[in-house]
């Protein structure tokens, strides 16, 4: 998942350089969309680290 | 004054692409494996990079204009709000007095600490900029310096995509508290019980 999520945040750069202006603005939605559901998913869980 | 914009564009992306190879360093020269939460902020501090190179991207194409200017930086904006929630969510998980924190403090700060300094100043650093966009669109100047910024962030994108799959492996999550790279320890497993089976 958090590979993919990278992946899609390359790809986003890469529509950017080539002037693919759609395609970038749906990539980096897509890209924060994830982003912010992967921490959904990290934030309500606990984690279990050493404090 | 494009030529200054254009310059702090790119010192923008050098600014975030130091701090994540720092992050880089201290994974594989200090042994420390990120956590999910800090994945979760390397996301972050790639998409605030992600507005400025998308402006010198425009740019390259012709003449920006104000929406350009305030679609690229307010996508700078979103993308530290997120990342400040999340390094605001790592404070708040060691904030116990007593509490030793995650991984080892640099410059008085955990890494934690410094992303949300940086999340903080990007927003700062991108509103300043709203606040003097130009009034028509100009050509703003974009040499091989612009070009090899966002070179240098495509870089360390395809560098941390890379490391992050030899920490998940092929697991849909990462570990709460990571001890090691899963794709070697699941290929040296995997072959050590292969071998296993074919003694008799």
């Amino acid at each position: 998942m958090v590979t993919l999520i990278f992946l899609l945040i390359l790809a986003t750069l890469l529509a950017m350089i080539k002037g693919r202006r759609r395609l970038a603005c749906w990539l980096f939605v897509a890209s924060f969309l994830a982003t912010a559901l992967l921490f959904w998913h990290h934030a309500t869980e606990t984690l279990e680290i050493s404090l | 004054m494009p030529m200054l914009f254009s310059l702090l564009a790119q010192f923008c992306i050098v600014a975030v692409c130091a701090v994540l190879l720092g992050a880089f360093g201290m994974q594989f020269l200090a042994s420390e494996l990120p956590c999910p939460l800090c994945i979760l902020q390397r996301m972050g501090m790639m998409l605030c990079a992600a507005g400025p190179a998308w402006l010198l991207c425009r740019a390259r194409k012709g003449a920006v204009d104000a929406r350009d200017y305030a679609q690229c930086y307010g996508a700078s904006i979103l993308s530290a709000v997120l990342g400040g929630g999340i390094a605001l969510r790592q404070i708040c998980l060691h904030i116990a007095p007593g509490d030793p924190g995650y991984g080892e403090p640099m410059f008085g700060f955990h890494l934690y600490t410094w992303a949300f300094i940086i999340f903080v100043t990007v927003i700062a650093v991108s509103g300043v900029h709203l606040c003097f966009l130009p009034r028509s669109p100009e050509r703003m100047p974009t040499g091989w310096s612009a070009r090899a910024s966002v070179g240098l962030l495509v870089l360390v994108v395809a560098a941390n995509a890379v490391a992050v799959l030899f920490e998940e492996g092929f697991h849909l999550y990462l570990p709460d508290n990571p001890s090691g790279y899963r794709l070697i320890d699941d290929a040296t497993r995997e072959q050590k019980s292969s071998t296993s089976d074919e003694v008799p």
